[in-house]
């Protein structure tokens, strides 16, 4: 049987609505999990037990009453230190905001726990989700990063602490982390999750997803927490799609978009892994077609550059103009020199910003996703986060995208395979996920240590 | 050493048109905390300059 930490959110929430699995049980084993954890692992800066218990009893007699159940009753899950939960500090790694205890949740927060998720607590976060390191460690490997600035998010998801934990993205801060990690990571289209009640660091850029193991647990999310929040100006007013059918619907071959001019920036032993991939998946039937940015990789990266710059020095300003003692470096410094960049800087980055969105929606019209690695190099060492730029690119465009882990290398680090899809086009993306999912047959996990 | 949009500058001259005005937004001896910064802002502006934009080309 499968161990209690191992289920999937769907596998749970199957589990407790058939009266298998009582949440009880489920959260008293993954806090037990959490408490043995984080001497090590460092991953959840603050563990709602007493809540958690709480949610989890009334789970289980709503169970028993025969009450109509969410989607997610009785799944436990955690979110990023800069989601706002009611009742809980949001510190956002930033120490004047160590004792901000929010008056509510979150939208996204809102959503889960509507749907009858449990929350247990709130994950590690580099500073203000920037750049610089967060103290979490990499379930795989003590002596690398587990990525950010989710690094929580994903180390916990990774270290089977939790099924579920909300991370945001402004470069690549749920993707590389889920990556890193080995486990599943979405970032849906832009707008398309409010960021009501999450701490902003790009607005333009931000994104909230989830950080799951399976790509059947990102769209039973993702159709959670999606939809129209007025709160949020950036929140589409779309309808959400049946995320989960879509799934089930028979995929012809897909037709993939192999990025070979980012692919070339990778590490030898990521090129050659990717290659591995797009083999195996042309094996099974996939159409993969050689193709190039419809620009040059670095414009995308430097109008990325120009607008976290300049959006994140505004968000911070003030409190950088009162105190700007307590910011860790890298954060310090971007919001610093921001705030010196030109209005024709941000202003023509915005130009060439569209001119991508488009030339680049123009290309991927012949596919149904593009195919490339999620990040250009393993894990480093912890004094970094990793580089984002081969995510970064989707962040600026608002287009979704989903890491998948795909392998495991001699050293001990996991691979992983990023697809990306055209504007709002998630059902597509899960579509060809779980099918990559399928093919590539991923199954391995971090040392069991906890 | 100004910012102004200039495609003929070079990385080093934004480089030093940078340092120049943050220095002068948050003094000389803040140099260590912002200069880590420099070169990769430095970099995207001269990146973003190098692409011509007419004035009834793509609006932001």
């Amino acid at each position: 049987m499968t161990e209690l930490h191992d289920l999937t959110v769907a596998e749970a929430a199957r589990l407790v609505r058939d009266r298998h699995l009582a949440p009880i049980d489920l959260v008293d084993h993954l806090l037990a999990r959490i408490e043995r954890s984080q001497p090590t692992l460092k991953a959840f800066v603050t563990v709602d037990a007493e809540g958690a218990r709480a949610a989890a009893r009334a789970a289980g007699q709503a169970v028993v009453e025969g009450t109509p159940l969410g989607p997610l009753h009785g799944v436990p899950f955690g979110a990023k230190d800069i989601f706002d939960a009611a009742g809980l500090p949001t510190g956002c790694g930033y120490r004047p905001l160590a004792s901000n205890v929010a008056k509510a949740d979150a939208h996204s927060v809102a959503q889960l726990k509507a749907a009858g998720a449990i929350l247990l607590g709130k994950t590690v976060t580099t500073q203000l989700a920037s750049a610089d390191p967060s103290p979490t460690v990499n379930p795989w490997r003590a002596d690398r990063t587990p990525a950010g600035s989710s690094s929580g998010s994903g180390a916990s998801v990774g270290a089977r602490l939790v099924p579920l934990a909300l991370g945001t993205q402004t470069g690549g801060s749920i993707l590389r982390p889920a990556a890193y990690n080995g486990v599943v990571g979405l970032k849906p289209t832009y707008g398309r999750v409010s960021r009501h009640g999450i701490m902003p660091l790009a607005w333009s850029l931000d994104h909230a997803g989830p950080i799951v193991r399976s790509v059947e647990d990102a769209a039973l999310v993702l159709g959670v927490v999606a939809g129209h929040d007025p709160r949020d100006p950036h929140s589409l007013n779309r309808p959400v799609p049946h995320y989960l059918p879509a799934l089930a619907e028979p995929l012809p071959a897909p037709r993939l978009g192999l990025l070979t001019d980012v692919l070339e920036q990778a590490e030898p032993a990521i090129q050659a892994h990717l290659g591995e991939v797009a083999a195996q998946l042309a094996a099974a039937g996939a159409s993969v077609t050689r193709v190039t940015l419809p620009e040059p990789f670095d414009l995308y990266l430097a109008v990325h550059t120009v607008t976290n710059l300049s959006e994140a020095s505004v968000v911070h300003a003030d409190w950088l103009a009162r105190d700007r003692s307590d910011y860790s470096p890298r954060i310090r410094s971007t919001t610093m020199v921001g705030q010196v960049l030109p209005a024709w800087a941000y202003l023509r980055a915005q130009r060439l910003r569209r001119r991508l969105a488009d030339v680049t929606a123009s290309m991927m019209a012949q596919f149904d996703a593009l195919l490339l690695p999620t990040a250009s190099i393993l894990p480093p060492a912890p004094d970094t986060t990793g580089d984002p730029s081969f995510q970064a690119p989707w962040s600026l465009l608002g287009l979704p995208s989903i890491s998948l882990p795909s392998g495991v290398g001699d050293d001990g680090l996991p691979f992983a395979t990023q697809l990306v899809a055209r504007h709002l086009d998630e059902p597509t993306l899960f579509r060809v996920a779980a099918w990559v999912e399928r093919v590539l047959a991923f199954t391995a996990r971090p040392p069991e240590r906890w | 050493v100004s910012l102004r949009h200039d495609p003929e500058k070079t990385i080093p001259e934004l480089e030093a048109g940078l340092i120049a005005a943050a220095a002068d937004a948050w003094g000389e001896d803040a140099t260590d905390e912002f200069g880590r910064a420099v070169p990769a802002a430095a970099a995207a502006l001269w990146r973003i300059g190098q692409e011509p934009l007419g004035p009834t080309d793509v609006e932001p």
